[in-house]
């Protein structure tokens, strides 16, 4: 009996080996600039997919590299395996006195509420999610505003009237993004009626397809997803079934060049910048960062006009110069969706 | 009545045997397995594995068909470990199992990394297209239903008598059922139980094998992270529902598989239900299923409980 036992713990901790090892598990990654007499230190911990998730977690690093580019300072990462090294990972970086330190995700939420107070005089942001520390910078997107471009496209496109939306869970983010895409198609066309699905899960490929193909079935031929992996599963539909569908997150064209007509990119970056050039101005003060379009938060992706008309491109920017100005206000929530009421166009 | 036109179509049907296929092919593994007395909840590492594996033959032969035979090379080899470990060395194979399922989560990542250099997803790979075959596909109501599937959904169907057959009405089959009921008595007439649970376990890796390739390059056409989301449970639980026979485990797949294309048009169709209800439904009906099932199903004797040559 005891040599099975043995045997089967050095598969079971092959097995977890194996699973630690997927990210990369590298301590520290620091680049070094050339100092001067003080150099700031930024440091950013990854959630657990780690650098090379071509998502969020490159997206924020990109900033981090204009950083250091613009004001030289020294920018380091660390990578997490699983969510219990969130905790370490960010008091580890508090203690050596980083000058910024940035947690990635809404999973780091509760880490960054427990490890924040600790260190009062450490600079903190947390990018996609709210945390009410003193001094914690919040960076968060108004998805709203880039769903109503979205919603824009989507109504415009339609040849049957009918256009889709598939979420991944029903978080808040994401109903943010249905509200302001509802409102969206509704300005273009009050007819134009919405298909809204949900998948229970943002992994589940398979579910994804399964109820967009629904969707489509059903007579929508645009869908917008919203599902992260789950997401990879409606854009395939779209391209067996031959129909629209529009991306979410970064410009995700390259997985169908003929259907993903659009998406809505985030500029994950661009917050992390604007939040450490606060730090490198001594400006910096916690609370919520909110950036939309006016600030390049979000954005129609730049492959849009491969498959979009210049015509109706053109309808949607002057759209968006009415969110800028302030003249259309995409509603946040579902319940502010219910009493908005869709602008005339000009 | 408007809104439930638009559900209860004919495309339910088809969405349904679409759903089920990639739970039929784990509750059958689970059947050769456990007849033959090795308990298998490994079956959703297999599949991850083997779906990782899929791809990989896909990508490098830009041939999704040997994609299929990467995924049943890979689904042999570790159903192998899992013999090996169950068989020769008398592990608690529920814990073997759990060790499988934790394999089919670090392996794939970590090769995905290796390989392709990404995170959770895989390039996109040449996929098995749907197959049209030519007489059924003209038919009025059976057309549309199963005119036109991936190949891998008919296999999954032809292996159901098949399964049946050569557990029920095959020399092999009695042999490989005597090693799960009672071991004992059947090596005192000669049957080898080794060879008998070995072969149970094999066959349900290569079974599984396929379940995983259906999801990864004919359903869809990449490996993603976790993508299976529990299929090769609920093939455990239908499984049990068609207490270990396969037409019965058929059935049960046919019921998870409606209600999931039911929550899909149901859902699309804004039928004023909550999407979380919709969504539970299929897990909801599985459980009641399993209930229903409780008192009358009972597995094989011997299952779970390792054999010690005299």
């Amino acid at each position: 009996m005891s040599r099975t036992n043995t045997l089967l713990i050095v598969l079971v901790v092959l097995a977890m080996v194996m699973a630690g090892c997927s990210p990369a598990a590298t301590p520290t990654k620091a680049v070094p600039t050339a100092a001067p007499a003080k150099t700031l230190s930024f440091a950013m911990v990854t959630d657990q997919s780690g650098l090379g998730d071509q998502a969020f977690n490159d997206a924020t690093w990109s900033g981090f590299e204009a950083l250091k580019k613009d004001f030289g300072v020294t920018i380091k990462v660390v990578e997490s395996s699983e969510q219990a090294q969130y905790v370490p990972n960010l008091s580890t970086l508090a203690e050596q006195k980083e000058d910024m330190i940035v947690g990635v995700g809404f999973l780091m939420k509760d880490a960054m509420n427990e490890v924040a107070p600790q260190y009062p005089n450490i600079h903190f942001a947390l990018v996609d999610s709210y945390v009410n520390q003193p001094n914690v910078a919040c960076i968060q997107f108004k998805e709203n505003e880039g769903a109503f471009l979205m919603g824009a496209i989507a109504a415009y496109m339609s040849k049957t009237r009918k256009v889709g939306f598939v979420g991944g869970m029903e978080t808040e983010v994401v109903k943010r993004f249905e509200a302001g895409y509802r409102a969206g198609v509704m300005t273009v066309d009050p007819k134009v009626k919405v298909l809204v699905s949900y998948a229970g899960a943002f992994n589940d490929p398979a579910k994804g397809k399964e109820l967009a193909l629904a969707q489509y079935h059903q007579g929508a031929d645009v869908i917008f997803q919203v599902a992260g992996l789950t997401g990879t599963g409606v854009i395939d539909a779209a391209k067996e079934t031959n129909k629209m569908v529009i991306g979410v997150d970064r410009d995700q064209n390259y997985l169908a060049p003929h259907n993903v007509i659009s998406s809505m990119v985030k500029g994950l970056g661009k917050g992390v910048y604007n939040v450490g050039k606060l730090v490198v101005e001594g400006k910096f003060k916690g609370g919520s960062y909110r950036y939309g379009l006016a600030e390049g938060g979000v954005d129609i992706a730049p492959s849009t006009s491969k498959n979009v008309p210049p015509d109706i491109l053109a309808k949607v920017k002057k759209i968006k110069q009415m969110i800028i100005d302030g003249k259309i206000k995409p509603p946040a929530t579902l319940d502010e969706l219910k009493t908005f009421t869709p602008p005339t166009l000009p | 009545m408007g809104i439930w036109s638009q559900v209860l179509t004919i495309t339910l049907v088809t969405g349904a045997i679409r759903s089920a296929t990639p739970i039929l092919y784990p509750a059958l593994a689970g059947i050769f397995s456990e007849r033959s007395g090795v308990l298998n909840i490994g079956l959703e590492g297999v599949m991850l594995i083997s779906a990782f594996a899929a791809v990989v033959g896909s990508y490098y032969s830009g041939n999704p068909w040997i994609g299929v035979l990467y995924a049943m090379a890979a689904g042999l080899l570790t159903s192998l470990i899992h013999a090996f470990m169950c068989i020769n060395m008398r592990a608690d194979q529920a814990i073997v199992g759990t060790g499988v399922n934790i394999l089919g989560v670090g392996l794939p990542s970590f090769l995905l990394l290796k390989l392709f250099g990404s995170q959770g997803i895989s390039p996109i790979v040449p996929r098995l297209h749907e197959w049209r075959v030519p007489f059924i596909a003209d038919l009025p109501i059976l057309g549309p239903i199963l005119g036109k599937q991936s190949p891998l959904v008919y296999i999954a169907l032809i292996m159901v008598p098949v399964s049946w057959f050569i557990l029920f009405k095959t020399p092999f089959g009695l042999r490989l059922r005597a090693a799960g009921e009672n071991p004992y008595a059947a090596e005192t007439v000669g049957v080898s139980v080794y060879l008998m649970r070995y072969s149970g376990v094999l066959i349900s890796g290569v079974l599984a094998s396929l379940g995983g390739a259906f999801l990864s390059i004919s359903y869809l056409s990449q490996f993603i992270s976790l993508m299976t989301a529990g299929r090769g449970f609920i093939g455990l639980a239908a499984m049990i529902f068609g207490r270990w026979n396969p037409w019965g485990a058929l059935l049960a797949c046919l019921i998870f598989g409606f209600a999931d294309a039911f929550q899909a048009a149901a859902q699309a169709a804004n039928v004023p239900i909550a999407p979380q209800f919709l969504l539970a439904l299929p897990y909801v009906l599985t459980i009641v299923a399993l209930m229903g099932a409780m008192g009358r199903a009972v597995g094989p004797a011997y299952v779970a409980k390792p054999y010690e040559k005299a």
